[in-house]
């Protein structure tokens, strides 16, 4: 085949005049294969070595061989009842959290997005707690919590909620203390990406169906939220991923597990079965179970609120293929 | 055509480089740098080998030349501008010998970085330390029953520095007479009495700390209801007395004033160990694995003692005092059980006597001057199963000795030594004690007549072990129950066993569920039994 000049600009860096011949994309490989085999070292090894890691026993002392174990670590992993245990209060936290923080996100975002007048100040201000580090967070909350000195234990008390006992203290209420910390330091990150697709909508589309008479609600169920989707989607995600394997708020303020192991999540348990029982091969297959389960969730969730765009998109395809044959 | 040839000619290699300007090629910087190095590796090994001759300092591998007719400070700069990290628990000793540390470097020439965290912390970055053989720490605390049995085998033995004159030395010795009763065997020896491998560096032993106030206050009422006064008359104070006054302060006291009884109930597993097994072991003595020697512990323990009938009324006893406590129970490991004390929320607990400093602080207590600490309670025979057998004041610790990396190279090793020597001598351990809040283990700093001198004043009137205070040492008014609750028959040393973390903490997530009311005391003795023996099953050996 003969390649046109044309052909040769296919794909190339716009004005840069560079063409897109194969040699050049070998060339640009050569380039990018430094940085490929750093990434591929800091991220597949300890994959393939926390695999290897879940198939063996795993002694600490010094130049002793792994021994080979097949699914042994598995199969006392789901013996565990702490291991289900973990998962139900994971789940739980989880499921709160996120329900919170993107309701209350949209709902900061909207009415941050109606002012006129301190938007950029207001937006500054909320936006602080998710700029500070996870576990400092759970430190300033723990305090915030004590019995003897902090602010939130004597609002509490004083509006006759809590009684004598704290909220980190209490089996029934330590993990929705925490829930709280999390939404106050990761609401931020929903208000500010729901405030950009809030920004985004085109007003073509609002003025369309108020035009055709639509009130507030319906132009925001028919016009915002499908433009919002999206987002919505990398905001559940991202907090998703977050919270299933969040440690940090959890060790700051209730330690390995909390009153009576009423905060004893997951991520705990992995913890504490590897770095403190050093039973590095069980704790493998726990991280590795729970990174299949995000990865499911995570594909499951996308899948969820993209269907519909995805079907519209084939539609459209179909006609386009149709009317060229035309 | 010409030019060309000359631009590759010029590119071409040449079997010699043309000299630079200046006369130096590549090659001869080289020869010259080597005759350099040469000349210098010889000049030193001259120097070493000319003029003195030496008992060779740790027997060869050590690159110093002090002998043992070297003064004594040639022998404690020997190693000058070496660094030491000293990783250790986050507690009041240890902060009081980290206010020293530049006593040390100025003595020895040799920094040292200390690093305090939690004990499963500590345990945690050491025992990675040693399965990366990084060395990242050379000196180490070790925590007798929580890091001992783990790691005695990491540790480096230190019986060959005892009688080293080439090093400085403690002049009175590490024999066992020259500590408290029993640490060096606790915090030194594991599983085998061959060697040493820690010496005991901090000792925390368990104390009553109460309210004298609140006792005042409260004994009428209580006597008029329970037929005795609300006095806390040691030996014979009991554990049913402390549920009796636990019991009576939860209705009748008032708003501001502290519950009763702080059980260690918080997060740190170890500490709710501790706390369980002093009243398990107050009634006959119980243990949980009474098959192992109770100082030199056991790798292996074959059989436990939970299940029995004791075991499931001690921990019936444990639960109705926790029911009559602090609400906020849940919430209080060591750390947040000190905090609620000194912030008047609990009435009286059994803490560790190094709190006493802090407690006794106006400016971090508002309790201050209010307490009295005294021996712990005794076991009570209306929880005695088998009567025959001895009600004791039983008492336990956390010994914590210091130990070295036993992965270091032999100049390290005995720069290591010379801290370790120095932390662990009387001089240093009493001014520790007077700066901060430290404890000796140290018998001669123990029985130093200012230090004994200055216990605080008997309190009851009369008493034997309990002091009130008043004291410019706070932490020697636990100085007259010491020595009876380090002795037999009220202590218990154990258990010292392999991953003992892990038993720690499936027998507090037991105890906890049972405290929260998920399972009755029955219940949980089954479960820790059956958790156990599961536990002891997976030991190696």
């Amino acid at each position: 085949m003969v390649r046109t000049a044309a052909a040769e600009m296919v794909g190339a860096m716009p004005f840069s005049g560079v063409a897109n011949t194969q040699r050049r994309r070998w060339y640009i490989l050569w380039l990018l294969l430094p940085g490929l085999a750093l990434l591929a070292a800091i991220t597949l090894y300890p994959f393939f070595w926390l695999i290897w890691m879940s198939l063996h026993e795993v002694l600490m002392k010094p130049n002793t061989p792994d021994r080979w174990v097949g699914l042994s670590n598995y199969l006392e992993m789901f013996r565990m009842p702490e291991y289900r245990r973990g998962w139900a209060l994971l789940a739980e936290y989880t499921a709160v959290a996120m329900c919170l923080e993107v309701g209350l996100g949209m709902l900061v975002a909207i009415l941050i997005n109606r002012l006129k007048r301190l938007q950029k100040l207001l937006t500054t201000i909320i936006l602080m707690p998710m700029m500070m580090a996870p576990v400092v967070v759970g430190l300033l909350w723990a305090f915030l919590y004590n019995a003897s000195f902090g602010w939130v234990y004597w609002a509490l008390r004083s509006l006759g909620i809590l009684r004598e006992d704290t909220l980190l203290g209490n089996t029934d209420l330590a993990l929705f203390a925490i829930v709280a910390t999390d939404v106050w330091e990761w609401t931020p990150l929903v208000v500010l990406i729901i405030l950009a697709g809030l920004k985004s909508v085109p007003k073509d589309q609002i003025e369309a169906v108020w035009v055709d008479g639509a009130g507030g609600w319906q132009t925001f169920r028919r016009v915002v939220i499908p433009n919002l989707k999206p987002l919505l989607v990398i905001a559940i995600l991202l907090r998703f991923m977050d919270n299933v394997r969040i440690i940090d708020h959890f060790i700051a303020l209730t330690g390995d597990g909390g009153p009576a192991g009423a905060t004893k999540v997951l991520p705990i348990v992995l913890y504490q079965r590897a770095f403190q029982f050093f039973q590095l091969g069980l704790g493998a297959a726990i991280a590795l179970t729970l990174l299949i389960v995000t990865i499911i969730v995570g594909k499951y969730v996308v899948k969820a609120f993209t269907a519909k765009e995805v079907e519209a998109q084939k539609a459209v395809l179909e006609e386009a293929a149709v009317e060229g044959k035309g | 055509m010409g030019l060309i040839e000359d631009m590759a000619k010029a590119q071409e290699p040449t079997t010699e480089q043309e000299p630079t300007k200046d006369g130096m090629t590549r090659r001869r910087f080289l020869r010259n740098a080597a005759v350099v190095a040469a000349g210098g590796l010889g000049t030193i090994y001259l120097a070493g080998c000319g003029g003195t001759t030496t008992t060779t300092a740790g027997g060869g591998g050590s690159t110093t030349s002090v002998t043992s007719a070297s003064s004594d400070d040639e022998k404690w700069k020997q190693l000058a501008g070496k660094k030491l990290i000293f990783i250790t628990e986050n507690t009041p000793p240890s902060s009081a010998f980290k206010t020293l540390l530049p006593d040390f470097t100025a003595k020895s020439g040799i920094e040292v970085d200390m690093i305090q965290d939690d004990d499963p912390v500590v345990l945690e970055k050491v025992l990675i330390d040693y399965r990366g053989e990084s060395k990242q720490y050379q000196v180490m605390y070790d925590q007798d029953k929580l890091m001992g049995g783990t790691l005695a085998d990491f540790y480096l033995p230190l019986d060959k520095f005892f009688t080293d004159d080439t090093l400085p030395q403690a002049k009175e010795g590490y024999g066992d007479d020259s500590w408290l009763p029993n640490l060096l065997t606790v915090c030194g020896r594991f599983f085998t009495k061959d060697k040493v491998v820690g010496l005991p560096y901090d000792t925390a032993i368990a104390t009553f700390f109460y309210r004298k106030d609140i006792f005042e206050k409260y004994s009428a009422g209580f006597e008029a209801e329970y037929g005795y006064p609300m006095v806390y008359n040691s030996p014979d104070a009991n554990w049913k007395n402390i549920l009796d006054w636990t019991t009576y302060l939860k209705k009748a006291k008032d708003a501001t004033d502290p519950f009763g009884m702080g059980l260690h109930a918080g997060n740190f597993a170890w500490t709710v160990q501790l706390d369980m097994q002093r009243l398990t072991y107050s009634h006959g003595q119980w243990l949980e694995f009474p098959d192992i020697d109770d100082t030199l512990g056991g790798k292996k323990p074959k059989v436990t003692g939970w299940g029995d009938e004791q075991s499931i009324k001690s921990l019936q006893l444990f639960l109705d005092i926790f029911n009559q406590g602090s609400p906020d129970a849940l919430a209080l490991g060591t750390l947040e059980l000190s905090d609620a004390m000194k912030a008047g929320k609990v009435g009286f607990c059994t803490q560790y006597q190094e709190f006493i400093a802090t407690t006794e602080d106006p400016k971090t207590s508002t309790v201050a001057g209010k307490m009295a600490y005294d021996i712990v309670p005794k076991g009570a025979k209306e929880f005695l199963v088998d009567q025959s057998k001895k009600l004791v004041n039983g008492s336990n610790n956390g010994i914590g000795g210091i130990s070295i990396n036993g992965q270091l190279d032999e100049d390290m090793q005995r720069a290591a030594w010379i801290f370790v020597q120095w932390v662990t001598s009387p001089e240093v351990q009493k001014k520790a004690m007077v700066t901060a809040g430290a404890n000796p283990t140290r018998l001669a700093v123990f029985e130093d007549p200012e230090l004994q001198g200055s216990a605080g004043t008997p309190y009851p009137a009369g008493s034997a072990t309990g002091r009130t205070g008043g004291t410019k040492y706070p932490n020697t008014m636990a100085y007259p129950s010491t020595l009876p609750s380090l002795s037999a028959p009220n202590i218990v040393f154990g258990p010292k066993i392999p991953n003992s973390q892990e038993y720690y903490t499936m027998m507090a997530a037991e105890t906890l569920s049972m405290c929260a009311g998920k399972q009755t005391a029955a219940e949980a003795a089954a479960k820790l039994k059956t958790n156990t023996e599961a536990f002891l099953a997976k030991l190696p050996g």
